[in-house]
């Protein structure tokens, strides 16, 4: 059974994909883990920063797109959902040289379209907008589960803002990290997110559901250490379930997300800021020692 | 033959911190406080250049220890505490100039009239009660 760890924040700007991408490779090459890594935002920015623009391209032209597996198995008859992956995706390698498991689905400029063409093909079986979502979102969440006897971890990059696929990750995750930059309009955003992720519909409802027994778990990133932030998070963790790792705002970190095709080790990859990453990692594993710890 | 450097650790390290910040007259507290708390959390050890340099002290120069508007969160303080736990933290500031700057950096609004402590503390009081249902709303 494939744990399923979603990065989610309707703000966009936090780190979402480069978190992703982050633990992606901690999982692997820390943990020793089967990673899948489903890019389901528009942008593909993890897509293009696991495999590069041409390979991306490719996987447009090929119809490997997660817009396509989404189409394609709609109907879910399609035989063979591995078609759409790309495996040993990745400029990482591990200890002995060899590229890390990790595999992707790519992602598609074209997802919103391709999830309006499902709900209009779903409306055509009822008139109620509401069964017509749920029906959407039910169907796409059973096909991000598709994958789970062949991984350890399925990582789910959401996209900001709402949609069917956003639900459906926010809905099938065991657990839901929350990227946010330590400012005003995020502490906002993390506020809101949270409602979403526990099905809540305001903060006194939130409240009523104890901080360890949430799903989500707050991560601050890009982190200068002012004294603006440290109060900003200190009031974020208040209300919501927050990691003691901080990722720094760092050159390093910021430098690795170049499509660059060298294999390198992760300590090469992430240079000064990959203390804080397996700061990162070993407290994500410690949270769910049972289900991806190395 | 005598030397040309030290180095520094710990508490003379900090010390030096301290000393070589307050001495720059066009720093703003703010700042300076934010610069002194990453010194000391990034900086194990220096070695610096002999002779130091004679700089005044903190209160031979006729100013105060740098204020750190960041010490603690008002709202922190409020939630966990109630507002007779902030007032008892505000007490510790004396000076109204460091209470203004305390409410500015937080983003706390306090109205123009609040001009002595006593007025500065109640207004802090009040203005983080409405931050903090200023966010409920914006999350309900």
């Amino acid at each position: 059974m494939a744990y399923f760890l979603a990065v989610a924040n309707r703000k966009g700007g936090v780190g979402k994909s480069t978190v992703s991408v982050m633990l992606a490779h901690a999982l692997a090459a820390w943990g020793g883990q089967r990673v899948l890594m489903m890019d389901l935002d528009s942008q593909c920015n993890a897509s293009l920063i696991l495999m590069g623009g041409e390979a991306w391209s490719a996987a447009r032209r090929e119809g490997r797109t997660i817009s396509d597996y989404f189409f394609d198995l709609f109907d879910e008859t399609h035989p063979e959902p591995r078609d759409y992956l790309v495996h040993q995706t990745g400029d990482v390698v591990d200890q002995a040289g060899k590229p890390l498991r990790i595999s992707l689905l790519p992602g598609s400029l074209m997802l919103e379209d391709v999830q309006g063409e499902l709900y209009v093909k779903e409306a055509r079986q009822s008139k109620d907008p509401e069964t017509v979502g749920n029906r959407v979102r039910g169907r796409l969440e059973r096909l991000l589960r598709r994958f789970e006897p062949n991984f350890d971890v399925v990582i789910l990059d959401c996209p900001p803002g709402l949609s069917f696929a956003a639900l459906a990750a926010l809905k099938a995750a065991d657990r839901v990290l929350v990227p946010f930059r330590p400012d005003y309009v995020s502490q906002l955003a993390v506020d809101r997110v949270a409602l979403l992720i526990e099905d809540r519909r305001n903060g006194e409802h939130l409240a009523e559901v104890p901080l360890d027994q949430r799903r989500y778990v707050c991560l601050a990133n890009s982190v200068r250490e002012t004294g603006r932030e440290r109060l900003l998070i200190d009031e974020i963790a208040l209300d919501h379930p927050m990691l003691a790792t901080r990722m720094p705002h760092s050159d390093a970190i910021a430098n690795a997300f170049d499509w660059d095709p060298q294999p390198k080790s992760i300590d090469q990859k992430y240079g000064a800021g990959a203390a804080a990453l397996r700061r990162l990692y070993d407290e994500l594993a410690a949270g769910a020692a049972h289900r991806i710890a190395a | 033959m005598s030397k040309t450097t030290r180095q520094m650790s710990g508490a003379s390290l900090a010390k030096y911190f301290r000393e070589l910040l307050a001495a720059e007259q066009n720093l703003p507290a703010e700042s300076g406080a934010s610069l002194l708390r990453t010194l000391q959390a990034e900086l194990a050890q220096v070695r610096v250049r002999l002779p130091l340099p004679v700089r005044k002290a903190p209160a031979e120069a006729g100013s105060q220890p740098l204020f750190d508007p960041f010490a603690f969160s008002t709202v922190v303080v409020l939630t966990k505490g109630g507002a007779a736990a902030l007032l008892e933290k505000l007490n510790t500031i004396a000076s109204p100039d460091d209470l203004r700057e305390l409410a500015r950096a937080q983003h706390i609004a306090i109205p123009a009239g609040a001009d002595t402590a006593g007025a500065l503390r109640a207004a802090i009081i009040d203005g983080t009660s409405r931050r903090i249902a200023d966010r409920k709303a914006a999350a309900s």
